[in-house]
């Protein structure tokens, strides 16, 4: 099993994912940056695939592709100048953040090269039943943490409704009725 | 691996057909470019300005609003597989977890964030 060949879908996903990612941090257009990112979470959903996570590979295209990446480019429009390719990529804290990300390359690199990897003989499950035990997970032992996932998206959401409308007032408190609404709000 | 490999020569085929479409496409049309013709398409009038300007801050809200539903569906997806097993309690636990996002959403609509200016 340890031939090249068996480890060519690992080494063409991993490709693609490094490959992408060193693109997204050389690219001098913010946006075409943006746009780099889609092969770039696409080889981790294949990364996923390889560990047979069927449930995360539908997750990581619905959410990060289909989702936190839209979100992304949404607020890279927003961003003002965005086009200009002779803004600085870097600014006053790129040396320490530098030297941070060395020492910190450095330190995962000593932790996974002196890690004693075991290779799991545990059975692969066919997908239905792995996302029931994610399910049964989710409702029995981590419950908790999943009522606050809840809330931490119900603070994101907030969040970005403050930031966005923190020009106005608040509308007045009567409830409007589903019928009153459209045209409540003088224009 | 196996599961996959009906997705991987779908992916391969769905490529392929649009690549040797414009290909052929290349080989057979004539080719007469001139300036009217290569300008960017604006449903006709002549467009203005430049594509790439700030947008309105409202799209994000509405993108975020996405994802925030999207990864309420992603969750519901393995609970629905499961909640048979625990009965009643699963069922008041998603409803909770929904309607702390209902709040967000109550309150999207109030701050009238949902209305486009």
């Amino acid at each position: 099993m340890n031939s090249i060949d068996s480890h060519l879908p690992f080494l063409i996903m991993s490709a693609l994912t490094l490959g992408s990612a060193l693109v997204v941090v050389r690219v001098r257009n913010i946006v075409h940056a943006g746009f780099w990112l889609l092969p770039c979470f696409l080889g981790v959903a294949g990364l996923y695939a390889l560990l047979q996570a069927h449930f995360f590979v539908v997750v990581q295209v619905l959410i990060y592709v289909g989702a936190i990446l839209v979100l992304m480019l949404f607020a890279l429009m927003l961003t003002q100048d965005v086009m200009n390719p002779n803004k600085p990529q870097t600014n006053r804290m790129s040396l320490p953040i530098g030297v941070f990300c060395i020492v910190f390359a450095a330190g995962v690199a000593a932790i996974l090269t002196g890690h004693q990897w075991v290779n799991s003989n545990a059975v692969i499950l066919p997908a239905n039943v792995q996302t029931r035990q994610l399910g049964q997970a989710l409702i029995g032992e981590y419950a908790l943490p999943f009522e606050i996932a809840s809330v931490l998206l119900l603070a994101a959401l907030v969040g970005a409704i403050v930031l966005a409308k923190s020009e106005k007032e608040p509308a007045p408190l009567p409830l409007p009725t589903l019928a009153a609404l459209p045209d409540s709000k003088p224009e | 691996m196996q599961s996959y490999v009906p997705f991987v020569m779908f992916t391969a085929i769905g490529f392929a057909f649009i690549f040797v479409t414009l290909l052929m496409a290349r080989f057979v049309r004539p080719s007469a470019p001139n300036p009217n013709k290569q300008e960017t398409y604006e449903c006709g009038p002549v467009p203005v300005g430049d594509a790439w300007n700030q947008f309105n801050i409202h799209y994000y809200l509405f993108a975020l609003l996405f994802v925030v539903f999207d990864v309420e569906a992603a969750f519901l997806y393995p609970w629905a597989m499961a909640f048979r097993m625990f009965g009643l309690y699963a069922v008041v636990e998603m409803i909770i977890f929904v309607a702390l996002l209902g709040v967000g959403l109550v309150y999207a609509w109030r701050r009238e964030a949902l209305e486009w200016e």
